[in-house]
């Protein structure tokens, strides 16, 4: 004999059209007034929601992508930003620590060398007005009379002129 | 990567595949399939008719953004139903200062057969109403089972709890709802 319990159990299928009453369970339903609540109620359940608006869901799935593809783009800039930002400041950290009066005169050559994109793609005389802008007093000075330079020996100083020149 | 062609019409797990393997047609596939169940869902646990369509379109761009979440041990569908849950659980959240429950358009009855779809949409607010007064867990386990059909097991992998569990927390709600509603 079918227990109320299992008539629930088995409500849930029946409801949505997965499943059908057997005999048994037909005439424990119909004798049944809790089961009867029950029924009603999960039937209830089935049909929440069923008059929401008719959803465009190809307009959904497009408005979806679009915005995943928004996102990863933004993405893409947000780190390309950050990482020419941190090459640009790189850039300037290297040039005044290695122009500063505590760098070791020993080290131009190497700091120098350090491979910074931005540094890479200037030309010599480009690199020159980089260094005067960073070293001379505002509207004043050559390479040749900038003070850090006047601390470095003839051998640093040919060693820095060859790497200038590549 | 094209949705991979079969017989039998590619599962889930294999859209879900296809589209971390870049195929956005599969990605519009699991939309087409899950969209309506998920909308359902969100009336069932208060959403107002007038946001469904932002709420569905926010689960699924939240569930395809961290779709590698999924690990398939439950299915596809409850898994974004529960990506649902916690969206409207924060909208509820954001807007519990300045709600209110106007008796806007969607809540009027349709010109079509204006008694009948009142009757219905007054059930279903008393219905949706009485939800909400169970605590979360049931009232998710009720939906799940009733609304869906998803089998205890697959409840209890979506909810992390246990199929028992699950099975009681069922039967809890019928009961109070019952009580409630009668």
């Amino acid at each position: 004999m079918t227990s109320c319990e299992e008539m629930l159990e088995r409500m849930p299928a029946v409801a949505m059209g997965d499943a059908q009453w057997t005999e048994e369970e037909a005439l424990h339903l119909a004798g049944c007034a809790s089961c009867q609540a029950e029924w009603s109620l999960i039937r209830n359940a089935v049909a929440v929601g069923s008059q929401v608006p008719m959803l465009d869901l190809e307009k959904t799935g497009a408005a979806v992508l679009a915005r995943l593809r928004a996102e990863r783009q933004a993405s893409r800039w947000r780190r390309a930003g950050w990482l020419t930002g941190l090459a640009a400041a790189a850039a300037v950290v290297l040039v005044v620590w290695g122009r500063g009066p505590h760098q070791h005169p020993a080290r131009v050559h190497e700091v120098f060398r350090i491979p910074v994109a931005e540094l890479d793609s200037l030309d010599n005389g480009e690199l020159e007005s980089v260094l005067q802008d960073l070293d001379a007093p505002i509207g004043a000075g050559t390479l040749n009379s900038t003070p850090g330079l006047g601390d470095l020996d003839d051998v640093q100083l040919e060693r820095l002129l060859r790497s200038l020149e590549g | 990567m094209p949705v991979p062609a079969s017989p039998t019409p590619p599962d889930d797990a294999d859209l879900v595949r296809a589209y971390q393997g870049g195929s956005e047609a599969a990605a519009t596939e699991l939309v087409r399939r899950h969209g309506a169940p998920v909308a359902r869902f969100l009336v069932g646990l208060g959403a107002d008719y007038a946001d469904i369509d932002d709420l569905v379109q926010e689960t699924f761009f939240r569930a395809f953004r961290r779709i590698a979440g999924w690990r398939g041990d439950a299915g596809f569908r409850s898994w974004i139903f529960t990506i649902a849950s916690n969206l409207l659980k924060d909208e509820h959240r954001r807007r519990k200062a300045r709600r209110s429950v106007p008796l806007e358009d969607h809540d009027l009855p349709s010109r079509d057969n204006p008694e009948s779809a009142f009757a219905l949409r007054e059930t279903e607010r008393r219905l949706v109403a009485a939800l909400q007064t169970l605590p979360r867990l049931q009232r998710e386990v009720f939906l799940l089972r009733a609304q869906q059909g998803i089998e205890y097991p697959e409840i209890a992998t979506t909810l992390g709890t246990t199929a028992g569990a699950a099975r009681v927390h069922f039967h809890h709600a019928v009961k109070r709802l019952k009580e409630m509603i009668a």
